[in-house]
């Protein structure tokens, strides 16, 4: 038996099962689930301009293809998780779970990639159950971390250092494997606010310095903490910052009036954005998005009608955004910019080629490459 | 210094004991050859020579790249440059510890400064150094401040007795193949005159086989007036600590010439001027002295059922009257009289009038009516090259020129001269007793391949003699710097027994050839685009080849 079950085991007087350990997932990307779940419902135009038909921006995009592009900054984050070991209390037995969370940012000066910031997590959860004495959970698990941290093992064999404890719910109204890695997925949202609070605060971002987040921003409203959307602080620090989603689900837009969107979307044509939909989102805090979609990509060498295109994301921010709409210019420019990315692309590396933007992708590359190999992290418990 | 990358370690591409790859920034400017230092452990540095350097990109295939062009736009841009880095792979020389276990992963490689370059060349150590030439590393790597360190090799392993001989391969006019051996034996003369002690006392012969080429060893070169030129090549020689006069003790040998044919490319007022300043010799063959040395004009013939060598016995052991002629036209009607049918036994043994007819036909061609077969002049600077060769004295430079003799002719003279070397270091010649004569002697002759080629019959005596020097001529004191276009065409127990081997620039057909099997893949294209005045050098006190360079000659230059 590893050290850390047996620490825990200890300090919680669980009794560990000893059972198999294994990686639950390969690198997910963040907020997927949250796309594929919710429906959803275009309320209004979200641009000033009140476009019936896709937008042509090839002409405009080929007059800015020499020009320096308005995207500086990369952010993307993602995560392992793992089921370490199930643990009995009370004659119950629940699942122990651990992630490995990485957080990376990247620069881009004179179309050359370099590493902005990167943050990487190690984290425990445990059910909630572990600690039974009602209030002053947080010092229970901090000293648990303390002793697992100062292990002579750990420190000096593996020198590694984990990060937290959280618990989930042991509540029956899910999965408990599902509502463990919902844990870790928050726990990396939120570390990917915290990196865009540091680039607003560095003031890195400005009107010619905007940063393309890997996903969607949908962030799920976190309670007792300050980094949600819905607050106004917040939400100023997206003014610079875009979403661009790889994968969607275009039978889940429905478009006002009835159906979906998905045959406006499959009928992009190469280079033209659909128009811009408002979008309140209720996981995110009732906060609003502005939506489009971006053909980059001719389908006629892709598998899939869907692949080239993407779906962008851009929080609204001011009252009067919500009111009119963003800047229809704005978004042409924003839009533009975005199919100069489409080269030079990852074909033959990863699957997805058609729809990645090669920046996120290096990102993307650039947390991989500081995991722990899952074998050694298995290693650890 | 600067710290430049990190060794790479993979499942695929793991370090060894000999050779790891590391990784730099794409723009880093690096060279084959330069030499790298590697942080190992226990506080030790490994040294390792670049071999080759890639360049990579996380692009999986062509087919991404043509893709990324907008599926072949050939306008089209890229937003963001490839992510792309340059690999090295190095050849491990040396650790400062001793330690010879592979480096390991991520370890720090740096450039290296001047002295640990010597070190893990293995130059800084070198017993009885002898210029070799300079290397210049990290050219265009640090801001243009390159490293330039001058390259000693052990004298006693490239002319004795540790190993010896030299062979220079190279293209001709690219690859300046006379002007290295002149430089190194410019080098070899300098370090003599300045130890006047040194019991290594040496002496050269040198063969001109093109135009006027070594004509005026003792003549400084004019550059052509361009005096930056000579500053900068007279600072080369002042670094490498070599003399910046041209050669001393110069002494010319001529074929001797009459008033209407001239056997020399060389103009009348230069030999003129040598001859005053008693430095110019003409040389003659002696039937007397000299018939015994006729098997040399035989040395391209097939002779596989030895009937040419019968003939030669029998005239060399003075029989059938060979003995009592004193002259060659007297030689050219003796034999004439064996051509005539019944004269074929004679001395019990039978050589058909056929051979004799045949032997007639190929030795007239040589000497009849050619004026460096007749009796010598002594009142005329006419010698012998045997009488010279007795007198040869420590740094002699003797130059015997044959640049406009026919090749059978070369051959002769050529098999001569060495003959009465040997026979010299043999012992077996009279000398004057006053001054003994040089304990080695330096031969350099270019167009090796005409003499020693591997298609050369098998008993030429010309090769046995070659082969003579290659193998017992560092015992002997006769060192053989040998050069031609191509080593490939050398008998392989020639080359073979060259302490030192220099690598001028070729071509890739000669790469091609089994010779070269050892020769790193860059290092042979690198041999491909040498520029003049550079060499690939490999000598055993060498720990890998070395790129060296050397300065351009102080001697006169004919163009």
């Amino acid at each position: 038996m590893g050290t850390i079950i047996n620490i825990i085991e200890k300090a919680t007087d669980g009794k560990s099962f000893k059972s198999h350990k294994y990686c639950t997932d390969d690198i997910a990307l963040s907020n997927i689930e949250y796309d594929k779940s919710e429906e959803v419902v275009w309320k209004n135009y979200g641009e000033t301009v009140q476009h019936k038909v896709s937008i042509k921006l090839q002409q405009r995009a080929n007059f800015l293809r020499d020009k320096r592009s308005i995207f500086t900054y990369f952010l993307d984050g993602s995560r392992h998780t793992y089921k370490v070991d199930d643990i009995s209390y009370n004659k119950d037995v629940f699942p122990i779970f651990a992630g490995q969370i990485g957080i990376g940012c990247c620069k881009r000066i004179h179309k050359e990639i370099s590493p902005e910031q990167f943050t990487r997590k190690l984290i425990i959860v445990l059910p909630d159950i572990a600690y039974r004495d009602g209030w002053g959970a947080d010092n229970f698990f901090a000293d648990i971390l303390n002793k697992i941290n100062i292990n002579n093992k750990m420190k000096n064999y593996f020198g590694v250092q984990f990060d937290g404890i959280l618990t989930y719910k042991r509540d029956k109204d899910d999965k408990l494997e599902k509502k463990g890695i919902a844990v870790i997925q928050d726990y990396m949202v939120d570390l990917e606010k915290v990196a865009v609070s540091d680039l607003v605060a560095k003031g890195n971002l400005n009107q010619d310095n905007f940063l393309i987040k890997d996903g969607s921003l949908e962030y799920k409203v976190v309670s007792d903490n300050n980094r949600n959307l819905k607050n106004r602080r917040v939400a100023n620090y997206y003014k610079y910052v875009i979403g661009v989603s790889k994968s969607f689900d275009p039978t889940k837009c429905l478009i006002k009036g009835g159906g979906t969107n998905s045959d406006i979307i499959a009928n992009l044509k190469p280079f033209e954005r659909t128009p811009v939909y408002m979008y309140q989102s209720r996981i995110a805090g009732n906060v609003y998005f502005a939506i489009w979609y971006l053909r980059i990509r001719d389908s006629k060498y892709t598998h899939n009608i869907f692949d080239g295109i993407v779906k962008v994301e851009k929080l609204v921010t001011g009252e009067e955004e919500q009111e009119k709409g963003l800047d229809s210019e704005m978004i042409d420019h924003i839009s533009s910019h975005l199919i100069n990315e489409r080269n030079p692309v990852c074909y033959g590396d990863d699957k997805r080629w058609a729809n990645h933007i090669y920046p996120v992708y290096l990102t993307e590359s650039y947390i991989k490459s500081k995991y722990l190999s899952n074998d050694l992290f298995l290693q650890l418990f | 210094m600067r710290i430049i990358g990190r060794v790479i370690a993979t499942e695929k591409a793991p370090t060894t004991i000999d050779v790891f790859c590391f990784w730099t920034d794409k723009n880093l400017i690096l060279n084959p050859f330069d030499v790298v230092k590697v942080d190992h452990i226990n506080d030790s540095h490994t040294f390792a020579v670049i071999e080759e350097i890639s360049h990579i990109t996380d692009s999986a295939s062509f087919l991404s790249n043509f893709i990324s062009s907008d599926f072949g736009d050939v306008n089209a841009n890229e937003g963001t440059f490839r992510i792309g880095m340059n690999y090295v792979k190095a050849n491990v020389v040396g650790n400062d510890k001793g330690i010879f276990i592979p480096v390991q992963s991520n370890a720090k490689v740096s450039l290296a400064t001047r002295e640990e370059i010597s070190f893990a060349l293995g130059l800084d150590d070198v017993k009885n150094p002898l210029i070799c030439g300079y290397l210049e590393m990290y050219e265009g790597t640090c801001n243009g401040e390159k490293i330039v360190l001058p390259v000693n090799v052990d004298s006693r392993f490239l002319i004795g007795p540790e190993g010896a001989h030299l062979n220079i391969s190279g293209i001709s006019g690219l690859a300046a193949k006379t002007s290295y051996a002149m430089f190194l034996l410019k080098s070899i003369q300098d370090k003599n005159l300045v130890n006047e002690t040194t019991e290594d006392d040496v002496a050269f012969v040198v063969f001109n086989v093109k135009g006027k080429d070594l004509l005026a060893l003792d003549e400084e070169n004019d550059f052509c007036g361009d005096e930056n030129d000579k500053k900068n090549t007279l600072a080369y020689y002042d670094m490498l600590g070599l003399g910046t006069a041209p050669f001393n003790q110069v002494k010319y040998l001529y074929p001797y010439s009459d008033a209407r044919v001239s056997n020399t490319y060389a103009d009348k007022a230069l030999f003129e001027k040598q001859t005053k300043m008693k430095q110019a010799f003409q040389y003659k063959f002696e039937y007397e002295k000299d018939k015994d040395n006729i098997d040399l004009m035989f040395s391209n013939i097939d002779d596989s059922t030895q009937t040419m060598d019968s003939i030669l016995n029998f005239i060399m052991s003075n029989q059938g009257g060979f003995g009592d002629i004193k002259s060659w036209p007297s030689f050219l009607d003796k034999i004439n009289e064996r051509c005539e049918a019944g004269n074929t036994a004679v001395g019990g043994r039978e050589i058909t009038a056929t051979s004799w007819r045949k032997f007639t036909r190929l030795i007239r061609k040589s000497i009849n009516n050619n004026k460096l077969f007749s009796d010598i002049n002594t009142t005329k600077n006419e010698v012998r090259i045997a009488d010279k060769i007795s007198e040869i004295r420590k740094n002699d430079v003797y130059v015997i020129d044959i640049a406009k003799l026919n090749s059978d002719m070369q051959a002769f003279v050529f098999g001569n001269t060495v003959r009465e070397i040997i026979n010299l270091q043999l012992g077996e010649k009279d000398i004057n007793l006053t001054e003994n004569p040089p304990a080695k002697i330096i031969i350099f002759i270019d167009e090796l391949n005409k003499f020693a080629s591997s298609e050369v019959p098998k008993d030429s005596p010309i090769l046995r003699q070659i082969l003579d020097i290659a193998e017992r001529g560092r015992s002997l004191g006769i060192i053989l710097f040998g050069a031609e276009q191509f080593k490939s065409a050398i008998h392989d127990r020639v080359s073979g027994n060259c302490s030192t081997l220099a690598y001028g620039r070729t071509n890739a057909i000669e790469l091609s050839k089994g010779d070269y099997k050892y020769v790193p893949p860059v290092y042979k294209n690198m041999m491909t685009r040498l520029k003049q005045g550079e060499y690939i050098i490999q000598n055993p006190i060498f720990r890998s080849l070395l790129n060296v360079k050397f300065p351009k000659p102080l001697y006169k230059q004919f163009k």
